[in-house]
C-alpha cells in the first residue's frame, strides 16, 4: 500500500485492539457514524497533511472528537482523552510496512455540540509521523 | 377521526388527485451499524426497498451534476442518510440535505449518481 493507507491503517489498528475496546468507549471514524450514536462515543478523522521526512514518509494529525453526556459534567472528555492517551500519546505502532509514531497530545475547550445539544463536544489532537521503507 | 390522522388522510388523498405529477419512487435504505477498524471497512445493512408517492418539484442541471427536489409525506419515510438512495425511472440518485421536514411534508434534495447510476 501507499504511505497515506499505511499510516491511516497503523492508527486505525489502535482502535481493534481488545485493550482499547475494553475501554467500552463507542468509536467511529468521520462520515461513518450511525444514525443513533448514543451519549458518548469518539469520531476519529487522520489527516495526513504534511511532508515526511522522505517521499516515503507523512506527517499529520489525528483529530477525535469526544462527545460526552453534557450532564456528566467536564470530568468524563477529560477521563476519554487520559483513556485515549494510554494507547496514543507518545506511543508507537506498526502494523504496515512502515512505522507511525505518535507525538504530544492536547485537547481544546468543550462546546456543545451543535447536532445535539445535550452532548458536548471536546476536540482531541495529536501529532502522528508515518516513516515508510525507504 | 383525530386531526394527526385527518391530515395524513387528506394528504394522501391529495396525493392521489395530482394523478401523474405524483410519482412513484424506489427508496434503498442502507444503515450503516458498524466500523471495522482493522479492515477498514464499514458494516453495512440495507433495508427492504420501500415504494412511496412523491412530487418531483425541480430538476436542475449544473456544472454536470444534476439534481432534484423531492416532495413526499413524512410519513412514508421519516429517517433518511447520507448512504441512502432513491430509483426514479430506473435512474439512481443519492440522498442529499434534507431542505424543509415538518411533521407531514418532507423536501428532500437528490443529487444524480447512485452507487449504480
Amino acid at each position: 500500500m501507499g504511505r497515506y493507507t499505511d499510516a491511516q491503517q497503523d492508527i486505525f489498528s489502535v482502535f481493534a485492539t481488545n485493550e482499547w475496546k475494553s475501554e467500552g468507549i463507542a468509536t467511529h471514524p468521520s462520515l461513518i457514524v450511525p444514525d443513533n450514536p448514543g451519549q458518548e462515543y469518539i469520531r476519529i478523522s487522520v489527516i495526513p497533511s504534511s511532508t515526511g521526512i522522505n517521499t516515503k514518509s507523512v506527517a499529520g494529525m489525528l483529530l477525535i472528537d469526544i462527545f460526552a453526556a453534557r450532564v456528566q459534567g467536564p470530568r468524563r472528555p477529560m477521563e476519554i482523552a487520559d483513556a485515549l492517551d494510554k494507547y496514543l500519546n507518545a506511543k508507537s505502532v506498526q502494523l504496515s510496512s512502515g512505522m507511525t509514531q505518535f507525538m504530544s497530545s492536547s485537547t481544546g475547550k468543550p462546546l456543545e455540540d451543535r447536532e445535539d445539544p445535550a452532548l458536548s463536544m471536546t476536540l482531541y489532537s495529536i501529532a502522528f509521523n508515518y516513516f515508510g521503507e525507504n | 377521526m383525530a386531526y394527526a390522522a385527518l391530515i395524513d388522510a387528506k394528504l394522501s388523498t391529495a396525493y392521489r388527485q395530482l394523478k401523474d405529477l405524483a410519482q412513484t419512487v424506489v427508496f434503498v435504505r442502507t444503515e450503516v451499524t458498524d466500523f471495522d477498524f482493522s479492515s477498514g471497512q464499514p458494516a453495512i445493512e440495507a433495508a427492504p426497498e420501500r415504494e412511496i408517492l412523491a412530487v418531483i418539484l425541480e430538476e436542475t442541471k449544473k456544472k454536470g451534476v444534476k439534481k432534484m427536489q423531492l416532495l413526499f409525506k413524512t410519513v412514508d419515510l421519516p429517517i433518511l442518510s447520507g448512504f441512502d438512495q432513491v430509483k426514479i425511472k430506473g435512474e439512481s440518485w443519492s440522498v442529499g440535505p434534507v431542505v424543509h421536514q415538518r411533521k407531514y411534508i418532507t423536501l428532500l434534495d437528490l443529487v444524480s449518481g447512485g452507487a449504480d447510476g
